[in-house]
């Protein structure tokens, strides 16, 4: 009885010693959310409204299950092309999180159109198309608090790799707390859409699957489930998802190298169709159509994009402007290989390249928000690997005067974990 | 002059860093590898946003390194020599380039294109490289001890020093100099091997992993 007593409190018992000792805890919480609220709160508080604010808040007020009739041919009336039109232009949890936020400050409708993106800004400005201050700023503060979620969840997560509150603190705040960034209508925490959510949803899968690197399927469908969770915000919160299949496909063993990958698949999947429910009632040719359509509308957004001056820029160009790290690559290549073998660090990798990769590949011209997750991913690859190798000689110092409890096994808690944790 | 006037000084720059990293690596391949990024994303591939002032300020600035380096290595006159040189190198680069102009590549592309250069966001991009400096700073601490460390250290410091406070509109991803002050320490450091009790080393002498539990 006591046994199983064990087993069931356990999770509870894990979760709670990520924020032991409390004390230190709240001291580092402490620290990050006064340093996030002083970067980024002033800037929301005052900034005015950018032309997609209006068509995102319409977009969250219009119900995300989609209640108009399947139809495949052009047979609805202009609200149902609308609503369909919303349902595949972004997947839904942004919506459903600023939708929750609108009805729950009152707010059921907005009275005015939508941003005319052929006509100039001027122009849309003079006929009031810009969300009134009441309600974008409460959009925004839901951004800062996924933003603000994401800083916590990468301090949680490179205390789990270096065992040093302090260097966790500065490192998460310094992969986030940009101080050029928070100052357009085109940052992450500043835009209203769903690149905050993102930034949480992937940090949430990085903290996740660090915590659970074994490739067992109880972990296949937890992680599964968290990247789902981020495919349902943003199309490209899928590339997480890959590098999880990637990872449990390279280090499971036998007929698990095949099934952990399908179970998570299976777990992203049946969350990303449950936050969707667009997908249902029509048949699999019904859901065919909504998931081309919703990659179509992306290309067809791209088009429309570089045919204007937004767009005149060489791959060249955005990839230094996305990515301007890249000519650290030989630092990066060197500080990074020591740490190869241990587990958080290819969960890590796992985690970070697919991103960082495929959203270059994609990217057409230069927006913080979309930098955002290819820096993210980088820098914390970089920096776990980097405040890692400085807590190592720290500990190896004699009087260095450290208390971390890991001092003696400079690995880690992950990396004893580790040997042999995903044999299945 | 256009940007393909200031390619070969540019060129000229980074053969010299080679030279420099060959010195003290004393590994071709590896002072290759240190200085093959700059190669490859140096400005000219970027519209020409590096001009002449800053070709001028490349060239100067990879000479005085290159000399510093063999001024640790060198006795007597010879060391007191090449320190002259260091400092003609470090004079004429001053003169040439028309200080702070060599960093305010804004203003160059605009005299040259007749637009400003807006690829970038310039205040997202301002301080993109402080957190990769956070996170190889330990490469830097274990390598202290080294006999480059210092030259290239203080060297390193001053251009970052006149990129950050002497740049106006920062394309700092374009910005040979500010490139050179970033990488070339850090690329050094990565491709050296630490001097035996410069503190722990993530790395074995024999490239193997000496923490694993």
């Amino acid at each position: 009885m006591a046994n199983l007593t064990a087993l069931a409190t356990a999770p509870a018992r894990r979760f709670a010693a990520v924020f032991s000792p409390p004390s230190r805890t709240v001291l580092a919480l402490a620290v990050i959310c006064f340093v996030a609220a002083a970067h980024f709160v002033p800037h929301l508080l005052t900034a005015s409204s950018g032309p997609d604010d209006v068509t995102w808040a319409k977009r969250s007020l219009e119900p995300w299950w989609f209640g108009e009739p399947r139809l495949i041919g052009e047979q609805w009336t202009a609200l149902g092309h609308r609503r369909y039109y919303y349902c595949v232009h972004h997947p839904s949890l942004a919506r459903i999180v600023y939708r929750w936020t609108l009805r729950s400050a009152g707010v059921t409708s907005l009275p005015m159109e939508e941003w005319d993106y052929e006509a100039d800004s001027a122009a849309n400005v003079a006929m009031g198309r810009v969300l009134p201050y009441a309600i974008r700023t409460p959009l925004r503060m839901v951004n800062f608090s996924f933003y603000l979620a994401a800083i916590i969840l990468a301090y949680l997560g490179l205390n789990a790799v270096v065992h040093n509150r302090a260097l966790a603190v500065f490192g998460a705040l310094a992969v986030f707390i940009d101080p050029g960034a928070a100052r357009g209508l085109n940052d992450a925490v500043t835009y209203i859409g769903a690149d905050s959510a993102l930034a949480f949803l992937t940090m949430l899968s990085w903290f996740v699957w660090l915590k659970s690197p074994q490739c067992s399927l109880r972990n296949a469908v937890l992680v599964g489930f968290v990247c789902g969770l981020a495919a349902a915000t943003k199309v490209n919160g899928s590339f997480v998802l890959l590098g999880a299949l990637g990872y449990y496909a390279a280090f499971s063993r036998g007929w698990n190298r095949l099934a952990l990958p399908l179970a998570a698949l299976a777990a992203a999947a049946g969350v990303f169709l449950a936050l969707n429910p667009v997908y249902f009632g029509g048949g699999f040719g019904w859901a065919a159509k909504v998931f081309r359509d919703t990659i179509r509308v992306m290309f067809y957004l791209r088009e429309v994009t570089t045919v204007t001056a937004w767009g005149s820029y060489t791959r060249f160009e955005v990839i230094m402007a996305t990515l301007p790290h890249l000519f650290f690559v030989v630092p990066v290549l060197a500080i990074c290989a020591q740490w190869r073998r241990d587990v958080w660090f290819r969960v890590t990798a796992f985690w970070a390249v697919p991103p960082i990769v495929l959203n270059l590949c994609l990217v057409y011209m230069y927006m913080s928000r979309y930098a955002t997750p290819v820096r993210t991913g980088f820098l914390v690859l970089f920096m776990s690997a980097g405040l890692k190798a400085f807590q190592t000689i720290r500990s190896a110092h004699p009087g260095a005067g450290t208390r971390n409890p890991h001092a003696g096994s400079a690995g880690g808690g992950l990396s004893a974990a580790a040997e042999g944790c995903c044999d299945g | 002059m256009s940007i393909l006037d200031a390619q070969p000084m540019t060129a000229a720059a980074l053969v010299a860093l080679a030279a420099g990293c060959l010195a003290v690596l004393r590994n071709p391949l590896g002072a290759l590898l240190a200085v093959a990024p700059l190669a490859l994303l140096v400005p000219w591939a970027a519209r020409g946003v590096s001009g002449e002032p800053m070709a001028h300020l490349s060239v100067s600035a990879a000479s005085v390194w290159v000399t510093l380096i063999l001024a640790k290595r060198l006795r007597g006159r010879a060391r007191g020599a090449v320190l002259i040189l260091a400092a003609a190198a470090a004079a004429a680069g001053i003169y040439l380039a028309r200080l702070p102009e060599a960093w305010n590549s804004a203003k160059w592309f605009q005299q040259q294109y007749g637009y400003p250069y807006n690829v970038a966001d310039t205040t997202y991009n301002g301080y993109f490289y402080i957190p990769p400096l956070v996170a190889s700073s330990y490469l830097l601490w274990e390598r202290r001890c080294e006999w480059w460390f210092w030259p290239t250290a203080v060297w390193a410091a001053l251009l970052l020093a006149g990129a950050v406070f002497l740049g106006e509109a920062r394309f700092f991803q374009y910005s040979l100099p500010m490139q050179m002050a970033l990488v070339v320490p850090l690329a050094t450091a990565a491709m050296s091997r630490p001097a035996p009790g410069a503190g722990g080393t993530g790395r074995h002498p024999d490239g193997g992993v000496t923490w694993r539990t």
